[in-house]
Formats: structure tokens, C-alpha cells, sequence
């Protein structure tokens, strides 16, 4: 892998609430979380000289197909500068924060900013499912009856079938996670749950039950990026990022009996080797649970635990946020929310609070390294575009 | 067989004679390397070499990777319904609905042996039957 010309910080960031906003535009969420990244920044947003927009499906949803970026930006004051659009499904805003990361690092730009936001809450929500079905292969998966919880459901039964783990051990993760999102104010769902009543909450494709499930969401998230030399100019706590990781699914194109590692897996191993740093130096994580049983494998191929042990690490309360490796502080995608341009940048925003102590009632313990794994789609039976982000202190 | 209908994708099978019962999955083999691909490539995802890809017919029998029982269902499809992933000899893995069975936990067991069923399988827009695939479990002789 080649070298970075120069290092690049965190130096601002910003998110709206998560959660149902009928009251509020794409482009009041847009604006909303850009101003307040700019503003915790301390950045003239003059200074700031180019944009990277994250969206997912609001082409479909409005018929705002492109350009979208722009047009949001129109309101945000930043009309006039590169806006570049990264539509990647639930990755989209990972996208946009790699490429920001990417330009600020070649020596491009100094300041740039990268934001993300969706709109999915409407009046009928069978169109935004019909959006979010385009997250796969149309022709082979979409339109042969994919159905989202499905897929995690099938995964979730091999692993269950593989390592012995129980849906009781599913059911902690959504519990653990509820537990946390009620610390979070910009968490969707803030409602504690127990095991029993995750498992007794509505089947929606077994071993997934309703309380298992991330819910449809509207929000934003920004953050303001730049060349670590300057970014003592502008705070004292600026967040360095180690390493930005990325994959692609690629299950559809192997033989099964090749099918050794995963886009987590791949993305991860290159962001660890950038980052020269190890999953043993990770001391908390945002994962891409958008069904809890993906917690448990994201934490495995991510090289949390070997395989087939996640189980036992949450039963010892080690994703808890007083464990060894608290995974989803936030709540997650099942009580924080899941408004999938966002959702990337919403945990960018979680692990950069934590890293500067600023996360008050779930602040985990000095923590020196974060990781945010943030994937997109579905193709093959993984996920199509798949992001790992390594923050440090 | 004269009933209008339309395959859900081009080039993914093909039914000899319009016969939906001697219907086969088109995948490629690759002659440098052998593997075989679904749906069929013009160019080898293993080996990258296009000059020795052939287009070879696949088993219609497999065996059950995983499914999942779905109590909600996209547009076009009715829940409760079951979709699958079955493993060909071929080493390809097909997502498919499973048909011929109850939408219930205890229908299906893992690694089962299933075979394909070339049917319609949703409409399109028109309401023209659009015919697709589904796996269903493998019959044993009697039943």
C-alpha cells in the first residue's frame, strides 16, 4: 500500500438528532448538522474548500437524482465550492468522509467538510422500502423477493448453527443497546428493553424480532477535516485519523469454497496496516448493526475475538461501555437510529465525543482509539461497499 | 405454451422447448481455471481471462446454505414467505424464494437437499407474470 503525503485531523463535528422529522426539510438536516460542525470546528466556513455529500436514496424518494449535494448546500451557505456527491447506500456518508480524508491527505485542500443526511420518514413508507431494496443487485437479488431482515436472518441462523450461540445472546445485544441509546440524545429510540421482551417483540424473519431491527430514520452529520499541521489553529483536542479502510463485496463473483474473507474483514485488514495499529489497541467501536445479530459477527471479523466467541465476550459484559471494547456507545443503529445517508458520519460523531471525553453520561473510560465500521448494500450475501475508520486521540 | 410471459431476467436460464420442468440455470465455466460462475460472466471473476469462457448449463439440485422464514414482504411478494440460498455442486450459491412448503420455522433444515423450480414468481408492472426461479425441497420417491 503506497503513503499518505500528510496527516489528517477531526476538527469538527456535528449531527442532528435522529429520529422521525416531518417539520424539517433534507435540506434543514443537511444545514442543520454542516453549522453545527462548522461551528464546533471554529473554522471560517469560508475557509472550507470543498464539500463531500453522502445520500442514499433521495433520488428515488423525491426524484432529486442528482446533484443532490448541491442542492442541499444551496441552503447551507456553501454554495459555489466542489461539491462531490457519494451515493453508496448505507455507506454513503463513510464514502463521502473517505474521499474528504483522501483530498485533505494528497496535499489537495487543507479544510474540507463532509456531511450526510437522509429523509426517509414519508407518507408512504412502502416507497421508501422499494428505495432501500435498490441497495442490491436488482436484477439477481431485488427483484427475487430480497428482503433485508431476511438476509441478516439467514446469516444469523449459520452462525447460530456454527458457533452455538442463542437467540437469548442476540436478544443482549439489542438490550445492551438500548441501554445505551437512552444516554444519548440524539438517539431515535430511547426505551430500555429486556431480554424477554425482545424476544416476545414480533418476529420479523427469525431469529430477528422487531426489537432487533433498526428503524427507518431522518437526520444529518457533518464533520470538518483538516491538514493535521493546521489543526492546533483551531482547537486543542483535534482527533487524528489513523486510517480509513474499504471494501466490496465479492462473494457473488468467488466458488463457494473460496469465500475466506468478507468486506469487513478486507477493509479492516487494510485499515489496521495503515493505521500500523492492531484490533487489540481498539478500545471502543460503532459497528454496523442495522440487525442486532450482525453486532456478533462484525465484532469477530473485525479480530475482536476469534470466531465464534463474540458470544461469550457480551455475556462477560465486555461490550458494555465499562468492558475491555464498549461496541455501540451510541445505542447503535437499532435505538440511535438508521437514516442511512447519515448513519456513517452519526458514528464518526459518537467516537470523535468519546475520544475528547465529551460523550457525558456514556463517556467510556480514556479512551486513546476508536473504530467505526460502517457498511452499505447488499450484494451476494455481503455487504457492497464496506468502510472501517480508525480514530485516535 | 403459448402463454405470454416474460423471464424475470435475461440470460440467468433457459427452459427447452418453453418447458419450465427441463429448465436449467445458464452459468460459465472458465476453461484456464474451471470455475464456474453464475450468472454467466464474459470474463473469468477468478482468472480474468475471457478467451475460454463457455456458457454451461448448472445442476438443478443443491443443497440448503440458509433460509429464513420473512413475516413481512416487499412489493410483489406475500408474507409470510420464505427465501433461501442454495449450494450447487458447481460451487454457486443462488438466492431464490423456497416454494412447495409451509412458511414455517420447522419446514426446512439447513444443508437439506433442494432442487430448482422454474415458475412465475411475481408480476411486473403490466401484470404480466414475470417467470423466475425458486428452490423447493427434493421430493423422495412416493410422496
Amino acid at each position: 500500500m503506497g503513503r499518505l503525503a500528510r496527516e489528517v485531523s477531526i476538527i469538527g463535528v456535528g449531527m442532528t438528532h435522529f429520529g422521525k422529522h416531518p417539520q424539517k426539510s433534507l435540506r434543514d438536516l443537511a444545514r442543520e448538522a454542516t453549522w453545527q460542525a462548522i461551528k464546533d470546528s471554529g473554522v471560517d466556513p469560508r475557509s472550507i474548500q470543498a464539500i463531500y455529500c453522502g445520500n442514499a436514496v433521495e433520488g428515488l424518494l423525491s426524484g432529486q437524482e442528482d446533484v443532490r449535494g448541491q442542492v442541499v448546500m444551496r441552503d447551507a451557505g456553501l454554495a459555489g465550492k466542489p461539491i462531490i456527491n457519494t451515493p453508496n447506500a448505507c455507506a454513503s456518508s463513510s464514502t463521502a468522509f473517505r474521499e474528504a480524508w483522501l483530498t485533505v491527505a494528497s496535499g489537495l485542500y487543507d479544510i474540507v467538510l463532509a456531511v450526510g443526511f437522509e429523509k426517509l420518514f414519508l407518507d408512504d413508507t412502502g416507497k421508501t422500502t422499494r428505495a432501500l431494496a435498490t441497495c442490491t443487485d436488482v436484477a439477481m437479488e431485488g427483484n427475487m423477493g430480497v428482503f433485508f431482515p431476511g438476509m441478516y436472518a439467514m446469516e444469523a441462523k449459520r452462525y447460530m448453527l456454527e458457533t452455538g450461540c442463542t437467540r437469548e445472546q442476540i436478544a443482549k445485544v439489542s438490550v445492551k443497546n438500548h441501554k445505551n441509546g437512552c444516554l444519548n440524545p440524539h438517539a431515535q429510540i430511547k426505551q430500555k428493553v429486556t431480554v424477554e421482551e425482545v424476544l416476545a417483540s414480533k418476529t420479523i424473519a427469525d431469529p430477528i424480532t422487531l426489537y432487533m431491527c433498526s428503524p427507518i430514520g431522518d437526520g444529518g452529520a457533518a464533520a470538518v477535516l483538516c491538514a493535521s499541521s493546521l489543526a492546533h489553529r483551531f482547537r486543542a483536542d483535534p482527533i487524528h485519523i489513523a486510517a480509513v479502510g474499504m471494501s466490496s463485496g465479492a462473494y457473488q463473483d468467488m466458488a463457494i469454497d473460496q469465500k475466506k474473507s468478507t468486506a469487513t474483514g478486507r477493509a479492516a485488514a487494510e485499515a489496521y496496516e495503515l493505521a500500523g495499529l492492531g484490533p487489540e489497541d481498539v478500545n471502543l467501536a460503532e459497528l454496523h448493526n442495522a440487525f442486532s445479530p450482525a453486532e456478533l459477527i462484525y465484532f469477530e471479523e473485525l479480530g475482536f475475538c476469534p470466531k465464534g466467541e463474540a458470544p461469550r465476550h457480551l455475556d462477560e459484559g465486555e461490550t458494555e461501555i465499562t468492558g475491555r471494547i464498549p461496541i455501540n456507545t451510541s445505542g447503535g443503529l437499532e435505538s440511535k437510529g438508521h437514516p442511512v445517508g447519515a448513519t456513517g458520519l452519526g458514528m464518526v460523531h459518537e467516537v470523535v465525543l468519546q475520544l475528547r471525553g465529551q460523550a457525558g453520561p456514556r463517556q467510556v473510560q480514556n479512551p486513546k482509539v476508536g473504530l467505526v465500521q460502517n457498511g452499505g448494500g447488499l450484494i451476494g450475501g455481503d455487504a457492497a461497499a464496506m468502510c472501517v475508520h480508525i480514530l485516535k486521540k | 405454451m403459448e402463454k405470454k410471459t416474460k423471464m424475470i431476467a435475461e440470460g440467468l436460464f433457459e427452459l427447452p422447448d418453453g418447458d419450465p420442468t427441463q429448465g436449467r440455470f445458464i452459468g460459465s465455466r472458465c476453461g484456464h481455471c474451471g470455475v464456474v460462475s453464475f450468472p454467466k460472466r464474459a470474463l473469468c471473476p477468478n482468472c480474468l481471462k475471457d478467451d475460454l469462457i463457455e456458457a454451461t448449463p448448472l445442476s438443478r439440485r443443491g443443497t440448503l446454505y440458509s433460509f429464513s422464514v420473512n413475516r413481512l414482504a416487499p412489493e410483489g411478494f406475500k408474507a409470510p414467505y420464505i427465501t433461501g440460498k442454495v449450494d450447487l455442486p458447481e460451487k454457486v450459491r443462488i438466492f431464490s424464494v423456497i416454494s412447495d412448503v409451509e412458511p414455517e420455522e420447522d419446514a426446512l433444515t439447513i444443508g437439506q437437499a433442494m432442487e430448482v423450480v422454474f415458475a412465475p414468481i411475481t408480476k411486473d408492472l403490466n401484470g404480466c407474470d414475470l417467470v423466475g426461479y425458486t428452490f423447493r425441497p427434493v421430493r423422495t420417491a412416493g410422496q
